[in-house]
């Protein structure tokens, strides 16, 4: 168990979460609690000390409990709560649900992170309240690549040690629980599975990777970009003074706990990270210096630099690569909930699994919208480096809408959003000054808005908000519409920002548009309308004159159905289709979605006489 | 020493309010990281380099020379440390090392006894200043007079041999137009 440092850290941590004590402080340091800092392990007992350090005040006792994470069992104090021992929580109850195959995602959500209450009094009247975090895992972004010193958790069965780097004496813990291991020294780490696949841990700690990245012929343009990013200079920004003040602009508490965040390595394990190096360097890692006065390699490891999110060590190899585009590197910060929703939100989202379906991942025509490294190459944003077919399915992550490595992405300022070009059938009304569409929702519109080149109209729903897609049946005119809403102060998150409540940040990333979203203009409840099922009947009826479009459950445009939109009878089928391919269209655009069903009414209903008369 | 750490990590972490950003000019250097010392060999992890760029460094004389200068990947922006003394690498040399020389005419040892140590950097991974008692050989920092001269770069400076103060430009004889570079400066005349 690491327990340098443990007492300022944990002093650290816990001046996070109780701004409000401020007023306590001259005694804040009467009670202090020597807990581990390092992940203890599953099911792997722990211990905590605490002593009273100030004269005049008695020794006293101190109770414990449990308040957030899964449930501890053997949880005991001995000498008046002075000592405390327990056992971590189990694997599963930290990380239900299937594991995936391969390193073990781990995200402070799933860490087994337990927090417990000491309240201390002495019996003279003075009381003392502190929160202790105890965390059974160290975070995984579930890449290849990892630190030495960190535990690594294995997805698979009969996992076996092929091969390790010269000298090292790591082994493989076995079940019960998933295997797992911890990498001693630098290398390649060779591992195969009950069926023979193999699996190549490069290990490595964060203070001896270059960061030679920026090298001409190699990454100079992102190494550009990200030396000014907000994820780079997040660590320098909050240690420089505030105008007028020589104090952290994050605050005085800055970085306190917020280092496991806004700097690279996890806080305990010996891994050349932030504090490990800070540690060594004798620099009190929670409270630093200025960050011009902070040693080069403490500087090299600030902020939330490329090894944050790559990892340590060499590059993982070309067929492993994919695997940076998981939500599952950007929630080693974000799914931290209640505080960080952002990754618990979005899992709620059917963007999270766009891509479950089989065909939706190998169909180059799918795939631009089910996968993000297919919808990162057809919005020209890098080449598509899909995953390989026995990969687990990984949704539309943070890299389809978020450019990490960009200062300045074209689009609005600070959320890094991407914005590609908009899609053809919408690139004049977006560049429409009159109707100020917000830039916000650039990164929304290639997926929500048809392809007029493609045989059927999918996901329209951008198309109907601003009120265009559709055709006139008769003489194959496009049919525009008003866009009523086309100046929602937030473009699509304008409406689509619900989430859930005890979420304190990230909860938008649910995208779910509630009644709420409405009442600041509609002061009553819009009534429902019958569009959804009027446009279901008449695309029945087409599929009566026409022939039924097999799609089955699936939404008509992953049918193999061909519209010729050279016909009125064709035109009219987009037209309804278009609704039909937007559940929101009431809420985005119902005047244009009620003029599409009534341009593709009359066409529709004149075949279906015309067949029905040659059918008798 | 588990303790003596923890006790300095304390009185580090309660020390009074931080004073007002100087200015640059009264900058403080970056913190010397320690030495760890075994018998007479002492290493210094994470040792001061220019800044927080990629460098190849040598030792010459009790002077420590960088080549280099890619600025590091993903690393919000700062001065470089004001100890070392920086310049361009002259002409267009076509290996990789790097475009900058830097200069560090009083790098770091265990004791502070310029003449006692002599040292190198490990730039392979893990970088490291490693440093071996050898009190009986030239360096900058040694006594000098009419008897006694300096090496040749440096000059004798009120009884001490001492870098003269040039903008460094070259890291090895091939950089420099007569071939001959002497403490990361192109020398004026050929041997």
């Amino acid at each position: 168990m690491n327990r340098a440092g443990a007492i300022l850290l944990i002093g650290a941590a816990m001046g996070c979460r109780r701004p409000h004590q401020a007023a306590e402080k001259p005694l804040a340091t009467c009670l202090e609690i020597d807990a581990p800092t390092a992940p203890v392990g599953f099911e792997r007992p722990f211990s905590i000390t605490a002593r009273v350090t100030c004269a005049g005040v008695g020794r006293g006792r101190i109770a414990w409990r449990q308040i957030a994470g899964a449930s501890l069992r053997e949880l005991a104090t001995t000498d008046d709560g002075f000592g405390v021992t327990g056992r971590g929580p189990g694997f599963a109850n930290a990380h239900p649900g299937p594991l995936p195959w391969g390193v073990v995602p781990i995200s402070p959500r799933t860490r087994g992170e337990v927090t417990l209450e000491a309240l201390w009094t002495d019996g003279g009247g003075h009381r003392r309240r502190r929160e202790v975090q105890i965390a059974a895992a160290p975070r995984a972004r579930g890449l290849s690549n990892t630190a030495i010193g960190t535990r690594v958790y294995l997805g698979g069965d009969g996992w076996r040690l092929m091969a390790v780097p010269p000298s090292s004496r790591a082994t493989l813990d076995l079940p019960p629980g998933p295997a797992s291991l911890i990498p001693d020294l630098a290398g390649d780490y060779r591992l195969a599975d009950a069926r023979g696949r193999e699996l190549v841990l490069r290990a490595g700690r964060y203070d001896e990777a270059p960061l030679d990245c920026g090298r001409a012929g190699c990454h100079a343009a992102i190494t550009e970009d990200a030396a000014r990013s907000p994820m780079t200079t997040v660590l320098a920004r909050g240690l420089g003074p505030i105008a007028g003040s020589s104090g952290p602009a994050f605050g005085p508490d800055y970085p306190g706990c917020a280092l496991a965040c806004h700097a690279t390595g996890e806080i305990g394990p010996s891994d050349g990270g932030f504090t490990d190096v800070a540690r060594e360097l004798g620099v009190p890692a929670d409270r630093p210096q200025r960050w011009e006065e902070l040693p080069r390699a403490l500087r090299r490891l600030g902020g939330v630099g490329c090894l944050a999110c790559h990892g340590p060590a060499a590059l993982p190899p070309p067929t492993a690569r994919w695997s940076v585009l998981r939500t599952d590197v950007c929630a080693v910060c974000h799914d931290a909930p209640p505080r960080y929703g952002h990754v618990a939100a979005w899992q709620a989202t059917a963007m999270a699994h766009a891509d479950r379906d089989t065909r939706a991942r190998s169909d180059r025509g799918c795939a631009g919208c089910h996968t993000t490294s297919g919808f990162l190459a057809a919005t020209g944003a890098r080449a598509d480096r899909r995953p390989p077919a026995e990969a687990e399915p990984i949704g539309i992550t943070c890299a389809a809408c978020h450019a990490v490595h960009a200062h300045e992405t074209g689009g609005p300022p600070g959320a890094l959003l991407r914005a590609p070009p908009p899609p053809p059938l919408l690139a004049r009304i977006t560049g429409d000054p009159r109707v100020a569409v917000d830039p916000r929702s650039a990164v929304c519109l290639p997926c929500h808005t048809p392809d007029l080149e493609a045989p059927l109209p999918s996901a329209s729903a951008a198309a109907l908000w601003l009120g265009r897609g559709g055709f006139d049946p008769a003489s194959g005119q496009p049919l525009v519409g008003g866009a009523v809403h086309a100046g929602a102060r937030g473009g699509c998150v304008a409406c689509h920002r619900g989430g859930p409540e005890e979420l304190a940040r990230g909860a938008g990333h649910r995208f779910a548009a509630t009644p709420a979203t409405c009442s600041p203009c509609h002061t009553k409840p819009v009534p429902p309308t019958d569009l959804a099922a009027r446009a279901r009947r008449l695309w029945d009826t087409w599929q009566q004159v026409a022939g039924p479009s097999a799609s089955g459950s699936a939404p008509a445009h992953a049918g193999a159905l061909r519209l010729d939109r050279g016909t009125p009878l064709g035109r009219a089928a987009w037209d309804v289709l278009l609704v039909l391919e937007d559940p929101g269209a009431d809420a985005h655009n119902a005047r244009y979605a009620r003029a599409l069903l009534a341009a593709a009414e009359p066409a529709i209903a004149q075949a279906a006489t015309r067949v029905g008369a040659e059918r008798k | 020493m588990r303790w003596t750490a923890c006790a300095v990590l304390i009185l580090l972490a309660c020390r009074g309010p931080r004073p007002a950003t100087p200015a640059p000019a009264e900058r403080a250097a970056p913190t010397r990281p320690p030495f760890a010392c075994a018998s007479d060999r002492c290493v210094q992890a994470h040792p001061r380099l220019p800044d927080d760029g990629e460098w190849t460094c040598a030792d010459q004389g009790g002077a420590t020379i960088c080549v280099g200068g890619e600025p590091a990947a993903g690393v919000a922006a700062a001065p470089g440390d004001p100890a070392w003394r920086c310049g361009r690498r002259h002409g267009t040399p076509s290996d990789q090392l790097g475009p900058r020389i830097c200069v560090d005419p009083a790098p770091d040892l265990p004791d502070g006894d310029r003449t006692g140590w002599r040292c190198r950097i490990a730039s392979d991974p893990p970088a490291r200043r490693v440093c071996a008692r050898e009190p009986n050989t030239w360096k900058l920092g040694a006594g000098c007079g009419p008897l006694h001269p300096c090496a040749e770069g440096s000059d004798c400076v009120a009884g001490t041999c001492a870098l003269p103060l040039r903008t460094p430009d070259c890291w090895f004889d091939g950089d420099c137009p007569n071939h001959h570079c002497r403490f990361g400066s192109c020398r004026g005349t050929l041997p």
